[in-house]
């Protein structure tokens, strides 16, 4: 059984198929079958592959480390010279997790799709593109080489340009599926070179590859050799996955595609697609150990992205865009802690972080489902009373985002501030903590602002739309139960020693990157960094929950307690208020500096100049002189047969001179 | 003495005073002369040649251009016939409707 | 041993079934009026009897019969099976043209028989003299073909200007062989290769002279500038299916004696060929491009492109070598590749070509085909790019085999020119796909519903897209059909050789 993981991508595939024909003949004929069938078939396709993947993982649960691989190759996809590419694909511990993440949080919340896009126009439409990103994103996680995650990466880009733009009548939210496609083109050109230089690289070193576990080899086999291509390669990688994953600065994109429906945001745009990013480093964790540069930059910029999302976060009124920066936030965690060498505490920041956001969002969206469609968390309050299971499940969800234990979010967050604080990167392991410290804090801080403004306080909205808050149907509160569990308990997987527990997580994940154990001394101390004394591991869990505490409370404070402070503090921070609220003006910035000077460089001067005037006329001049010449040619043929024996007795005086004389 | 390269000249100006007849003059059936011309040309060098090298195949290959030219030649005035019925000319200078 | 025993009898069934036919259907037509679907199934049926005598003869691979005069080897067989493709072609696009035209006569099939024939013996040929003789019961079938509106003008002129000129250049070639002959004192393939080496003629101006005039007579045949004159006017004034005929088969044929001759016997006199070659072969295919450029005539379009494409083959013919086959491959495999291309764009004309004063036949007279009759619009959009030589169709292939051959051999300024005059090309083929899809027109050329000539396109369609891109199965691919190739080089390498 184990053997036919094929089965796991395959099964959306012909989901999607399946209802993209649905979504045809609805769109020739107007009326289509009923919505229970196309969601039987939407449904039924990822939870096939859950439960496969599932099988797959009681298998796995018995053998040991690196015996924990299936690898399957179905055909020879790419054969050239010596380039020389499988289709194959591969489950290991790494790719467990995430398979298992990807179709389980997709399983629920294609079953929450169900209820959410209840009586939508593009029902079909709406399952084909979700369960085409299924396949997309799975062959992502299982490709065994390079070029098939490179292909999922594309795939899972494409879905993502057409859940945003889904309501495409709207030319703004069209407009923000071209952003998100158009920044991560940026991100994927620099991936695609990436690629090319670590195919050069080993062609060097021998038969050039792309195959993880040949790339592996390698790379254990001659650490040396790989030094300047791990740093070259990895930053280019990693320009990549600033593009999928919206790290600065090529985040941009991320709180637009907010436009798409919202279970897309939650499955596309938090839980799943935006962590690739996150496993392809960590798949190529081998390489990146090669190289502190690459390291530190990952590192870095995860960070930086980490706090600064987290205070455009605390100003937003719109209750999807808190989350959208939230997440942008929640995955500058997950990479700086792959920078700082704990690949297994990204991972499993990675898993907790798809179950309470995915919560936050579908929470979100059962809150605008009911409220008509308004975003705007300053229009609620007081919803917790009308919407118990939403209210519950989104406070939950909240507790575990804030840190505290010993919820899911308190175990991995911990463990990535533990980790920057003793990385072998000193004294920017400092500093870095310093900013993730902070972060927490102001995570804790925006996303109880959200909780205390939707949930509690005074009720901000008319009659006419209270008339119509309600909770929301069974297919949409369940799944919010399911993720809500899911967020209470993941955390349990990665319980430090410190606390009695035994990270099983991290053990679990260990063949994967296990290459960091094996270069223990020379390349990386990350792994040193589990090894600071007991007393100051505990002495920084204690700080990063008073952090996410207080946070929390000043929110109480803020928004319950005192709600006319925010209008006053606002007033008194003016400049500092206003720039916070419009996200630093990076948009601005970016269309002042690149876009504008783009399109006037492509239009005044490559369109006009170079292309009308230069090329242009070039090719005129080559044109009209070759028909030029033609025509001359042509005055030969008079049409007088006597002409044509002339002509070829000329022919044969030049040939015979040529050949005697 | 009448040696091997007398008759080789003399074909050869056979030859080519068909050749130039082709080219120079406009009346069709004179071009087919022309044309008939060189090939007597060439038959007279295969016999010279033939009695030469001293082989049979130069006498039997000029009974084949023989044989080819008499149905070349009834082709030819076939065609011409025909011209002559459409056209009622047979100066071939006046055939170019087909030019550029 | 004695010249006709039973097993050379066998050996010439292909081109006995062939004059059989054409003796019945020149019976028949003295004795009908018309030719009905009886006698065109015949003449299909009679066709399809030759090349399964072709496909029995393929294993055998023997050697020369009739005293040297022919030789029925893979290499012959494999062109006359191009030739009596492109006759099969020819029949099914003239069964709706000649009722069309009011040309419907059992003669005409007598004389594709006959011609075909012709081409039989010029493929095998083995002998200079059977050259001359196969290249004359070919052209006199032609002329007769070409002249078959006996009312039209057109066909008249072209008629009268292709007899002029086949004659004429068939003079010059036999004076060439008289050379020969007078030097090697035969006019035997091997016998003159033997000669050739053994008494070191190679240098010898004389030999060099006759091979001249033979290039020239050739060259004729094949339509290379300055040789080609006729093609264009006889091309535009000939029926259709003639033109497709003439465009495919004479030059397949052709071809196949051009490359026997000067891989056998002349190939010791390479160097001193090989020049006027390299000339010859740059002024046809940019002579033919460029002039092509300025046509408004599609069938005197296509003309000019067919001596363009005589252009790319003679870049192989400069590139042959003792060596390695790879050049002599590329240009069977291209012959048979421009064979069905060139078949299905004259087969696409003729179902657009009217009857008075030659309608349908200017590049306006395809406005909106495409939009119109989509299947005979993508056919001709594809015959039209394998013709530029744009991927992934065989026209393509063909070219990338011819001048990569080249570039092996040394000769990479003239692949380069080769490339430039595609590039050329593509500029007025691409304006019938332009016209066919991009342009309205106003008053619509209809096109008539020919079921046969359809079949046509339809097989073209599919043999140019096979022949490019087609694993090889039980349906021949590319790799077969290279393979096929080289089988037959080897043996005419090895006869030359001996």
């Amino acid at each position: 059984m184990h053997e036919a993981i094929w089965i796991i991508p395959l099964a959306p595939l012909v989901g999607a198929y399946i209802n993209g024909k649905l979504a045809a003949l609805y769109a020739r004929r107007g009326r289509g079958p009923s919505e229970k069938l196309i969601a039987a078939i939407g449904v039924v396709a990822p939870l096939v592959s859950f439960v496969v993947a599932c099988s797959v993982f009681l298998h796995f649960r018995g053998l040991e480390g690196a015996e924990r691989m299936v690898i399957v190759d179905l055909f020879p996809w790419i054969v050239s010279g010596n380039l020389n590419i499988g289709f194959s694909l591969m489950i290991d511990s790494l790719s467990m997790l995430m398979v298992l993440v990807v179709t389980g949080i997709g399983t629920v919340i294609h079953i929450y799709s169900v209820g959410y896009m209840h009586g939508d126009r593009g029902f079909a439409r709406y399952f084909a593109y979700l369960n085409l990103f299924m396949f997309s994103m799975l062959m992502l996680v299982m490709g065994k080489n390079l070029l098939i995650l490179f292909v999922g990466w594309e795939g899972v880009g494409l879905c993502s340009y057409l859940l945003i733009g889904f309501w495409y009548k709207d030319l703004a939210n069209a407009a923000a599926g071209k952003k998100a496609f158009i920044v991560n083109r940026i991100g994927d050109f620099a991936f695609l070179i990436g690629m090319f230089v670590l195919f050069v690289a080993t062609s060097r070193m021998g038969e050039g590859t792309l195959d993880f576990v040949a790339l592996r080899a390698m790379v254990s086999e001659h650490p040396q050799a790989f030094a300047a291509t791990a740093t070259a390669a990895g930053i280019l990688l990693f320009i990549g996955a600033c593009g999928k994953s919206a790290q600065i600065p090529l985040f941009v994109w991320l709180p637009d595609a907010m436009a798409g429906p919202t279970p897309v945001s939650a499955l596309i745009h938090a839980a799943t697609m935006v962590t690739a990013g996150v496993y392809m480093v960590t798949r190529l964790s081998f390489l990146y150990l090669q190289s502190d540069v690459a390291m530190a930059v990952v590192a870095t910029v995860g960070a930086f992205t980490a706090l600064f999302a987290a205070t455009i976060g605390i100003c937003q009124r719109d209750i999807k865009k808190v989350l959208a920066y939230s997440t942008i936030s929640q995955l500058g965690y997950m990479f700086a802690a792959l920078g700082v060498g704990a690949f297994s505490a990204g991972i499993f920041h990675l898993m907790t972080h798809a179950f309470f956001k995915a919560c936050l969002f579908l929470g979100s969206g059962s809150v605008i489902h009911a409220m008509s469609g308004e975003q705007d968390m300053f229009k609620m309050g007081a919803l917790g009373k009308k919407m118990k299971i939403t209210a519950l499940t989104f406070i939950i969800a909240a507790v575990a985002i804030a840190g505290v234990p010993p919820l899911a979010g308190f175990f991995s967050k911990d463990e990535i501030l533990l980790y920057t604080f003793t990385s072998h990167l000193q004294p920017l392991g400092m500093v870095l903590w310093g900013l993730l410290f902070i972060g927490a804090g102001i995570t804790a801080f925006y996303v109880f602002r959200a909780v205390f403004l939707t949930f509690f306080g005074e009720r901000r909205y008319t009659d006419e739309v209270a008339h119509h808050v309600h909770e929301s149907p069974l297919s949409m509160t369940i799944p919010l139960i399911l993720l809500a569990v899911g967020s209470i308990f993941a955390g349990f997987l990665g319980v430090p020693g410190v606390l009695g527990g035994s990270n099983h997580l991290h053990h679990y994940l260990e063949p994967s990157i296990g290459l960091l154990a094996a270069h223990g001394d020379d390349v990386s101390h990350a792994v040193a960094a589990g090894h600071a004394s007991q007393s100051a591991e505990v002495t920084l869990m204690v700080l990063s929950v008073l952090a996410g505490l207080l946070g929390i409370f000043v929110a109480y404070i803020l928004y319950i307690r005192r709600p006319d402070r925010p209008a006053q503090l606002t007033m008194k921070l003016g400049r500092l208020y206003h720039l916070v609220y419009n996200k630093y003006f990076v948009d601005e910035a970016y269309d002042a500096m690149i876009v504008k000077p783009g399109y006037l460089i492509s239009n005044r001067f490559l369109f006009n100049l170079v292309d009308v005037k230069i090329i242009d006329s070039i090719v005129n001049t080559i044109g009209v002189g070759t028909r030029l010449m033609g025509s001359l040619f042509r005055l030969l043929q008079t049409g007088v047969v006597r002409t044509y024996a002339f002509f070829f007795l000329i022919g044969i005086l030049y040939v015979i001179y040529k050949m005697v004389g | 003495m009448i040696t091997i390269h007398h008759y080789l000249t003399l074909s050869a100006l056979l030859f080519f005073i068909g050749v130039f007849g082709v080219l120079y003059r406009r009346n069709l059936i004179v071009i087919f002369m022309s044309i008939e011309l060189m090939l007597n040309g060439v038959n007279l060098s295969f016999i010279t040649f033939a009695r030469y090298t001293n082989t049979m195949d130069g006498h039997v290959i000029a009974f084949f251009i023989m044989g080819l030219a008499a149905a070349e030649a009834a082709i030819g005035l076939a065609i011409l016939v025909m011209l002559f019925r459409n056209r009622r000319t047979v100066q071939a200078d006046d055939f170019s409707l087909m030019r550029d | 041993m004695p010249a006709f025993t039973i097993d050379v009898v066998y050996q010439l069934m292909p081109l006995v079934v062939l004059l059989v036919g054409g003796l019945g259907f020149m019976l028949a037509g003295a004795m009908t009026r018309s030719a009905g679907p009886l006698q065109r199934g015949f003449a299909l049926a009679t066709l399809f009897v030759t090349l399964l005598y072709v496909f029995k003869l393929w294993g055998a691979d023997a050697g020369p019969i009739l005293h040297g005069m022919l030789i029925m080897d893979r290499f012959a067989l494999f062109f006359l099976v191009v030739v009596i493709i492109c006759a099969l072609g020819t029949i099914l696009i003239s069964n709706g043209y000649l009722d069309r035209f009011g040309l419907n006569r059992g003669e005409f099939f007598s004389m594709v028989f006959f011609s075909t024939m012709g081409m039989g013996v010029l493929v095998s040929a083995y002998d200079l003299i059977s050259v001359f003789l196969g290249i004359e019961l070919m052209s006199l079938a032609i002329y007769v073909l070409v002249a078959f509106r006996r009312r039209d003008f057109f066909s008249n002129e072209a008629a009268l200007k292709y007899f002029i000129m086949g004659a004429f250049a068939i003079a010059f070639y036999l004076f060439g062989v008289s050379l020969i002959y007078g030097l090697c004192g035969s006019t035997n393939f091997e016998a003159i290769a033997v000669a050739v080496s053994e008494r070191n003629l190679a240098q010898q101006p004389v030999f060099l002279l006759a091979i001249g005039l033979i290039i020239g007579a050739m060259g004729f045949k094949v339509s290379s500038v300055p040789f080609h004159m006729w093609t264009p006017d006889v091309y535009q004034g000939a029926p259709t299916p003639i033109t497709s005929f003439m465009a495919t088969a004479v030059k397949a044929a052709s071809f196949a004696a051009f490359l026997r001759l000067f891989y056998t016997c002349f190939m010791a006199s390479k160097d001193q060929w090989v020049g006027i070659i390299i000339v010859l072969a740059i002024l046809t295919m940019t002579i033919g491009n460029l002039v092509a450029l300025v046509q408004r005539n599609l069938k005197r379009m296509l003309a000019y492109s067919s001596i363009a494409h005589a252009g790319y083959i003679m870049v192989g013919l400069v590139a042959l070598s003792v060596d390695d086959t790879k050049a002599a491959s590329a240009i069977m495999y291209y012959t048979l590749v421009y064979a069905f291309m060139t078949m299905g764009a004259f087969a696409v004309v003729s179902l657009l070509e009217r009857r008075a004063d030659e309608r349908g036949l200017e590049g306006g007279d395809y406005a909106g085909l495409g939009l119109r009759r989509p299947f005979v619009g993508l056919c001709m959009a594809v015959f039209m790019f394998s013709l530029a030589g744009i991927p992934p169709t065989a026209g393509f292939f063909g070219k990338y085999y011819m001048f990569s051959a080249a570039v092996d051999q040394g000769y990479v300024t003239l692949a380069v020119i080769g490339v430039l005059n595609s590039a050329v090309s593509l500029y007025y083929y691409l304006r019938v796909v332009v016209s066919m899809y991009m342009q309205k027109s106003d008053e619509a050329a209809p096109t008539y519903d020919d079921y046969a000539t359809r079949f046509v396109t339809l097989v073209a369609l599919l043999a140019v897209l096979w022949l490019g891109i087609g694993p090889s199965g039980w349906v021949p691919g590319v790799e077969t059909i290279l393979d096929w190739t080289r089988a037959s080089l080897a043996g005419v390498l090895e006869l030359s050789s001996r």
